[in-house]
């Protein structure tokens, strides 16, 4: 059990180092930066809450993560969030300089705000989490079978809304100097 | 780990880099534990013609000053009512089915309430506002595009084609813009800027960044987010924009630096308004060089 002095110190620490991690993640997951701020704050301030409570080994990432997830879900049903719409995608990309791959971010988050919640959801937890198949499962309440479903739909439908060039951007961003995400 | 796996997660790199400037969690999330808030839901009007209002959540402080959201909106209210002179620089960086296009330097004068405009580029593009009408100067290759799209090819003796124009004072995003996609959806060299205006009127989320000036002015810069719907006839689109725009002391619109998105189009475009209140004269290019 945490002690109480330094709990909010520990917890602004916790901020500050993982923070933009699950910034990132939560882009995927609704689309729009400044949406992904929300979920991110309201998530943390539920976080907070539970952090006197949480055993000194728990991972905060994981208990942060579920908090996440359900908390997309309720915005959902409730549309509370109005998610941008998505415009059609272009066919063809460039990964040469700053604006290319700021719109081409622009453009794999709009694909991704495309997708049906849980497709969405599975992507974002599979592939910038790195979470396994069982993982995802178990935080999204469904079996390891309907993840695999939906990692496979949700794979095929991006690589139809980002054209037949997917593998191309692909290489394109594999050639480009790689910001260390974690 | 199999190739499209692994082109998944460079591609989750690049859509998850570009956190924008003044995102602070930890100052957001003590913010929310410490004041009131107070969140009105927007009702979202659909029509067959016209413009969609986006839902808008709304923060107020304990503190009632306005919020970012309304002094941008009210900024982009006030800067589309008056006339001005804007400079912008823009680039589309993505477009269906054709590579980025360099960037184009662009400059214009626009009075809304009196229904005139012009704006040229360094591409050769014009585009004259008079009245109902947005008159587009015919490039070389917008002639061309046109005899590969689908509709009726611009014929040799027309040096300007018409467009109808719903450029006025507080005019949002247009039908008229709509009106060019439906025949050039790849080739929007021009941008009405009453439409990225009323863009900003449609802003969902708006947070303050710090301060902002240029020459003679000073004030306050904001990130926002902003997506709407137009539809127009057979026509929908759905555009969405975001970046920063910087709103001087007296609560006008002095830049506007955007990342939007529409049919197919990624544009870059970094704008910049001031002469505000100068006397704008635009003429109709001759009739018989206009084609409709």
């Amino acid at each position: 059990m945490r002690g109480d002095g330094g709990i909010e110190e520990r917890f602004a620490d916790y901020v500050r180092e993982r923070g933009d991690h699950h910034l990132r993640v939560a882009v995927l997951l609704t689309g729009d930066w400044h949406a992904a701020e929300d979920l991110v704050q309201a998530s943390l301030v539920k976080l907070y809450r539970a952090w006197p409570r949480l055993d000194t080994d728990a991972d905060p990432d994981a208990y942060l993560r579920r908090i996440m997830v359900n908390t997309h879900r309720s915005w959902w049903r409730a549309r509370w969030r109005r998610e941008a719409p998505a415009a059609v995608l272009p066919e063809s990309a460039s990964g040469d300089d700053m604006a290319d791959r700021q719109a081409l971010g622009a453009l794999v988050r709009q694909a991704l705000a495309r997708l049906p919640r849980q497709q969405r959801a599975v992507l974002a937890l599979r592939y910038a989490e790195d979470l396994s198949e069982a993982e995802v499962a178990e935080l999204l309440g469904c079996s390891p079978g309907t993840v695999k479903t939906h990692a496979h739909r949700g794979l095929r439908a991006l690589r139809e809304l980002l054209g037949g060039e997917f593998d191309q951007l692909a290489v394109n961003e594999t050639r480009a100097p790689q910001r260390d995400s974690g | 780990m199999n190739d499209t796996e692994e082109a998944v997660r460079h591609l989750f790199a690049a859509a998850t880099e570009d956190i924008p400037p003044g995102v602070d969690l930890l100052r957001g999330v003590r913010a929310r534990s410490r004041k009131r808030v107070v969140r009105v839901r927007a009702l979202v009007a659909a029509g067959t013609a016209g413009i969609v209002a986006a839902t808008a959540a709304i923060t107020l402080s304990a503190v009632s000053a306005p919020s970012a959201l309304a002094q941008v909106m009210q900024a982009a209210a006030r800067t589309g009512a008056t006339s001005y002179r804007l400079s912008a620089t823009e680039r589309i960086v993505k477009i269906g089915g054709l590579r980025s296009q360099p960037w184009a330097t662009a400059s214009g004068v626009f009075d809304p309430a009196h229904r005139v405009g012009e704006e040229t580029d360094d591409q050769g593009a014009q585009v004259r506002y008079v009245g109902a009408y947005m008159y587009v100067f015919v490039t070389d290759d917008l002639r061309a595009a046109s005899h590969i799209m689908k509709g009726t090819p611009i014929p040799d003796w027309a040096s300007w084609e018409r467009f109808p124009s719903s450029l006025g004072a507080g005019a949002g995003a247009s039908t008229a813009g709509l009106a060019m996609l439906g025949r050039f959806p790849a080739l929007l060299g021009q941008f009405d800027p009453q439409d990225l205006l009323g863009l900003l009127k449609s802003a969902t989320q708006v947070r303050e960044v710090g301060p902002a000036s240029g020459p003679g002015w000073t004030g306050t810069a904001y990130a926002y987010s902003a997506a709407t719907r137009l539809s127009g006839g057979p026509l929908q689109l759905s555009v969405s924009s975001s970046g920063t725009v910087d709103v001087d002391q007296q609560g006008r619109v002095r830049r506007l630096d955007a990342l939007e998105s529409f049919d197919g189009t990624v544009r870059k475009v970094d704008i910049t308004f001031g002469d505000f209140g100068l006397p704008v004269s635009v003429s109709a290019p001759p009739a018989s060089e206009v084609w409709s």
